[in-house]
């Protein structure tokens, strides 16, 4: 009797990824989302007798970072083919695609927990386009067909939904942090197909898969594979056999559903689309596309953890977004050359109090209105004493307010550091005076208390004390005491 | 090869045609009398290389927005309309 | 051939294109008078050979009222005020273009082909648009949703195909210049059922932009007339690079206007005639006249020898494979959801829409290419069909390489026979795609091809002979088309009869 435990999810997913470019993947309407239906057409994309590709060069450029960017190999010729079928929103009965020789094979990304996923291929695509069903027919909007995609598939080495989440995410973040895509979900930029089966643990041979299709959020890929595993291990558990079908998931019950059956009449004919000559992909064009290729992501967290020493949580925050990083370098740009001012520190400023005002103010990531220049202001003060740590979120927060500089607001609100030994010294001794019950209990050997001292000093000057000053005079001080 | 009668409804599904038990027959005579000809085909030997060479330099456009006004034009030849969307009868279907 | 008419307003049908349009550009005959004995003679014939599918005496009239202020204003016009009759499956913005199919009975394409922009920028007058075969598919012209084409050197006959209302209104003066597209001998076979002058240009020579493809590897347009010079003039103004068509190709073409001497005899040529055009199924006439254009061209001094491309017996079966398999995917378009004929019988779903749509808008004919194309690309078949085919494909390429490094230009028969009587053919598909055994390999193998007649059979219909050069030598190929046409004297010898005989008659449907 087969039980629970003895299954192996197999996941492969194929991720359909909307390339950036200003006009369509074979003709020269505007890709934009959101027009009214049907503006965004012309003969080409209408697929009216007559009309032929052309192919966008930026399209094939962005192709092209991707696969460097995912370790693939892009081939020096690749082929578009027809892949023929008829539905009512792929206007020539045929969708151009690649399918013998896709421009990238091969390529691989390493998850975290070090296991690496290797792709199987990469091809371009042009998008089909929308069909809406009413009542009284199906209306068709063709301004998606010929928008430039990209298909990423990767083998079946995903074994779980966390795995295929995390994939989804990192690949997600390369194509974002490199501009191929601008990633939206709900325009459907960035979306996905999940093949999963389970097999035993014990036999080499796969089991038969189900293809969940479109799904457009990270929450949908993971719920859609538990549901599946659910699913599945039913009906292999009941003696029952899983069926090759295509099935789509729906949001509101959590369910997936079965589309249609995969039949053997599903007869795509590939061949050779005629009126596209071989693409030739020189070593020379790549290497002009190469040349300004931004850092990767992955490689870009390196150098945040090993070289800058950042906490992981901080790299990988910081790497999630493009502009987010590119921040957080600016920051670091205009703080080069300033002495106590770790980067780690910055890090933590930007992940920290500059996420959460951006979150509060609604800022954008483009255009924030405390710009790394503001932010470098305040961070200096901090890096030189001026402030101390606590004051300099006071600095702050009233920046976040008044998007003055922070020289300018320590100034009119006299938050300068007090690093004056004699008034140190003043604060300090009245501290444990005010606290004999507390004295006493440190000298009798809670040292502990040391920093209960520090914190009272602290806040009885309103936090302008220099704290590793006073840190230094209370430990002096105390010191002291106990030796009488 | 034979040409069976299923072969030729297979084509005619793929290609969305329905045809009368006529051109059913007749096609099965034409298509037999075409695949008897290609028959001819097995004495060419097979391992000449590649099909049509000549990789020319790919041609590629700069990647700018051009704006079409045909679709005005073509919604007003359209069999069937409405709402700037070509309309066909209600698909079930949902992807 | 170059007798000067007695006063110059005089309109002559025996006037060159290149003529009319240097009396038009000189002011010295008024472009409407051009037009007028054109749409005389257009009107007087075109339903007797039924040539065109559509023809509109007001469009041609605004056109020259346009051209005639463009000439005001100085503007040079290489093709001032030449009629050219289109065929119908090369769109016209506005003006119907249904490829002689009901599919597209009421379509109106929303913007000019490539080629038909170029003859209009350049002067040229769209004098209506030429039957055909459906979507080109066809060697007679019989397979139009239009009715069949006769053949002006006799009535009952074919004219050949697929161009072949742009053949026959050329051989019978309706124009001087017509449009045809060439996927397999669609321009050069009707040309030389017709009597008359056509070339297929090298593939990637004219943009097919427009054109509405039949089969995208092999459909070339090129044009048709009486005399070799003007169908030069014509390339010269239809033969540009267009960057909206992949397949264009980039390198600069000959500059047939000014290339002086372009025509002059070359010293020297070798000229092969190819073996494998000259054996079985070509009729004994058609065989005999090739001899005598031989010894007509050893007599020049020229070296003409046999020469065989062995892969060539392949390559009718190979064309039929690649030709459908392309068409069955190029015509999938035609589903009745977007543009064209939709079926008005009642449907229950789409896929019901997409079949009476298709089944009812598509000739039998028309439906069993895409079946046969379906076929050959579905499942299980590709690698022995389509594989195969675009492997005799190469091999064909490389034998005439091999054979253009010893000859300059090869020749052989256009057409294995004559024009035959309508309906002859019809039943038997393979004797039909049989017709296009020496004109197929131009095609497959995208080098130039050009057609010129050569003589008449005993029956009085004309013969074509075939000349063939390598990828983009158009200039050599012309040049010796020329040298041919000046010897053969054909136009002036033989005139077509615009009757029909008795004795073909009897094979009427
Ligand atoms: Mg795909
Ligand atoms: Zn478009």
């Amino acid at each position: 009797m087969t039980s629970f435990a003895e299954f192996e999810t197999v996941i492969g997913l194929e991720v359909h990824c909307q390339l950036s470019t200003a006009s369509k993947l074979f003709c020269g309407c505007a890709t934009v989302f959101g027009s009214q239906s049907n503006q965004n057409t012309c003969p080409v994309c209408l697929g009216l007798p007559g009309t032929l590709p052309v192919l966008n060069r930026e399209a094939v450029k962005k192709a092209v970072v991707l696969a460097e960017a995912v370790h693939g190999s892009v081939a020096q010729v690749s082929v578009f083919d027809r892949k023929q079928y008829f539905y009512q929103d792929l206007p020539k009965g045929y969708q151009i695609s690649q399918f013998e020789k896709p421009y990238c094979e091969g390529g691989h990304l390493t998850l975290s927990s070090g296991k690496t996923i290797r792709l199987k291929r990469i091809h371009m695509e042009e998008d089909a386009g929308k069909s809406v069903h009413r009542p009284q027919g199906t209306m068709i909007d063709l301004n998606r067909a010929g928008i430039p995609l990209v298909e990423i598939v990767s083998e079946p080495d995903l074994s779980s939904p966390l795995e295929a989440v995390e994939y989804l995410k990192k690949l997600h973040r390369i194509v974002v942090h490199l501009g191929i895509s601008d990633g939206n979900m709900e325009e459907g930029s960035f979306r996905c197909d999940a093949n999963i089966s389970l097999k035993l643990k014990a036999s080499s041979k796969l089991g038969t898969r189900a293809e969940i299709k479109n799904l457009n959020s990270f929450k949908f890929l993971e719920k859609a594979i538990l549901f599946e595993i659910d699913r599945q291990q039913e009906i292999l558990l009941s003696g029952g056999q899983v069926r090759q079908q295509t099935r789509l998931f729906d949001p509101s019950t959590g369910k997936t559903e079965a589309m249609r059956d995969k039949e053997d009449s599903d007869d795509y004919r590939y061949f050779p689309d005629p009126d596209l000559p071989k693409l030739v992909i020189s070593q020379t064009f790549k290497d002009a596309i190469l040349k300004d290729l931004p850092e990767l992501p992955e490689a870009k967290l390196m150098r945040y953890l090993d070289e800058m020493g950042l906490s992981e949580g901080d790299g990988e925050t910081l790497v999630s977004d493009p502009l987010l990083s590119r921040y957080f370098e600016l920051l670091i740009t205009e703080l080069s050359g300033v002495e106590g001012m770790a980067p780690k520190t910055i890090a933590h400023w930007v992940t920290g109090e500059f996420l959460a005002a951006k979150a509060a103010k609604g800022w954008s990531l483009e255009n924030p209105a405390l710009t790394p220049r503001h932010l470098a202001g305040l961070l200096k003060l901090l890096a030189n004493q001026t402030v101390s740590g606590k004051l300099a979120k006071v600095v702050f927060q009233k920046m976040v307010e008044t998007l003055e500089t922070a020289e300018a607001i320590v100034k009119n609100e006299g938050l300068i550091q007090i690093t004056d030994l004699n008034q140190v010294t003043q604060v300090v001794s009245q501290v444990i005076d005010a606290h004999p019950e507390q004295l006493r209990e440190y000298l009798s050997g809670k040292d502990k208390l040391l920093g209960f001292f520090v914190g009272q000093a602290m806040r009885q000057s309103q936090g302008k004390l220099n704290p590793n000053l006073v840190q230094e005079v209370i430990k002096e001080h105390l010191l002291k005491r106990r030796g009488n | 090869m034979l040409i069976t009668s299923q072969m030729v409804d297979k084509a005619a599904k793929l290609a969305h045609l329905i045809l009368t038990s006529q051109e059913q027959e007749w096609f099965q005579k034409e298509l037999q009398s075409i695949f008897d000809y290609m028959q001819l085909l097995s004495e060419f030997p097979g391992d000449l290389g590649e099909g049509k060479s000549e990789d020319q330099e790919t041609h590629m456009r700069a990647d700018v927005a051009v704006r079409s006004s045909v679709i005005e034009t073509m919604m007003g030849q359209a069999p069937q309309a409405a709402n700037q969307m070509f309309v066909v009868p209600r698909v079930v279907d949902k992807a | 051939m170059d007798k000067r008419a007695p006063e110059a307003s005089k309109l002559d049908f025996q006037r060159s294109a290149e003529e009319l349009v240097s009396l038009v550009r000189r002011r010295q005959i008024p472009v409407k008078e051009v037009v007028d004995s054109y749409k005389a003679k257009t009107k007087d014939l075109r339903e007797k050979l039924n040539t065109h599918v559509f023809y509109d005496e007001e469009s041609i009239d605004f056109q020259v009222k346009d051209l005639e202020k463009r000439l005001d204003l100085g503007h040079e016009l290489v093709l001032a005020g030449l009629p050219i009759l289109v065929k119908d499956n090369i769109c016209t913005k506005g003006i119907p273009t249904t490829a002689s199919s009901k599919i597209l009975k009421d379509y109106r394409p929303p913007e000019d082909a490539f080629v038909v922009q170029k003859i209009r920028e350049a002067g040229g007058i769209i004098f209506g648009k030429a039957n055909c075969d459906e979507f080109a598919m066809g060697s007679s012209n019989e397979n139009s949703f239009f009715g069949p084409v006769s053949n002006p050197w006799d009535l009952n006959c074919v004219p050949g195909g697929s161009s072949g209302g742009s053949a026959a209104a050329v051989a019978a003066a309706m124009v001087p210049i017509s449009i045809g597209s060439d996927t397999g001998g669609s321009v050069r076979q009707p040309a030389a059922m017709c009597g008359v002058v056509g070339l297929k240009p090298t593939y990637g020579y004219v943009s097919r932009r427009g054109l509405i493809a039949y089969a995208s590897s092999l459909d070339q347009i090129g044009p048709i007339g009486t005399n070799v010079r003007d169908l030069a003039l014509v390339l010269s103004v239809i033969g540009e690079h267009d960057s909206l068509d992949s397949t264009s190709n980039k390198d600069p073409r000959p500059d047939f206007k000014t290339l002086v001497g372009w025509s002059s005899a070359p010293k020297k040529l070798r000229i092969g005639l190819v073996d494998e055009f000259m054996g079985e199924g070509i009729s004994s006439q058609v065989k005999s006249s090739m001899i005598e254009c031989v010894e007509l061209l050893k007599g020049h001094g020229y070296v003409v020898e046999n020469v065989s491309i062995p892969n060539l017996k392949y390559s009718l079966a190979a064309y039929y494979i690649i030709a459908t398999a392309e068409a069955s995917s190029n015509l999938a378009r035609f589903d009745g959801v977007r543009y064209g004929y939709r079926s008005s019988s009642s449907v229950r779903n789409l896929e019901q829409l997409y079949q009476a749509s298709r089944s009812e808008g598509f000739s039998s004919e028309v439906k069993k290419r895409i079946m046969l194309g379906t076929f050959v690309l579905s499942h299980g078949y590709y690698e022995a069909y389509y594989g195969k085919a675009n492997k005799v494909r190469s091999a064909i390429s490389r034998d005439f390489n091999e054979a253009f490094r010893s000859y300059d230009l090869l020749i052989g028969p256009t057409s294995p026979v004559t024009a035959f009587s309508k309906g002859e053919k019809r039943q038997d598909a393979l004797s039909m795609y049989l017709l296009d055994i020496c004109t197929i390999a131009a095609n497959l193998t995208g080098i130039p091809s050009i057609s010129i007649p050569c003589g008449l059979d005993h029956k009085k219909l004309p013969i074509g002979l075939q000349i063939l050069g390598n990828r983009f030598q158009e200039p050599a190929l012309l040049s010796l088309a020329q040298i041919l046409e000046s010897e053969l004297k054909f136009s002036s010898r033989f005139k077509p009869s615009l009757h029909s005989s008795q004795e073909n008659k009897s094979f009427l449907p």
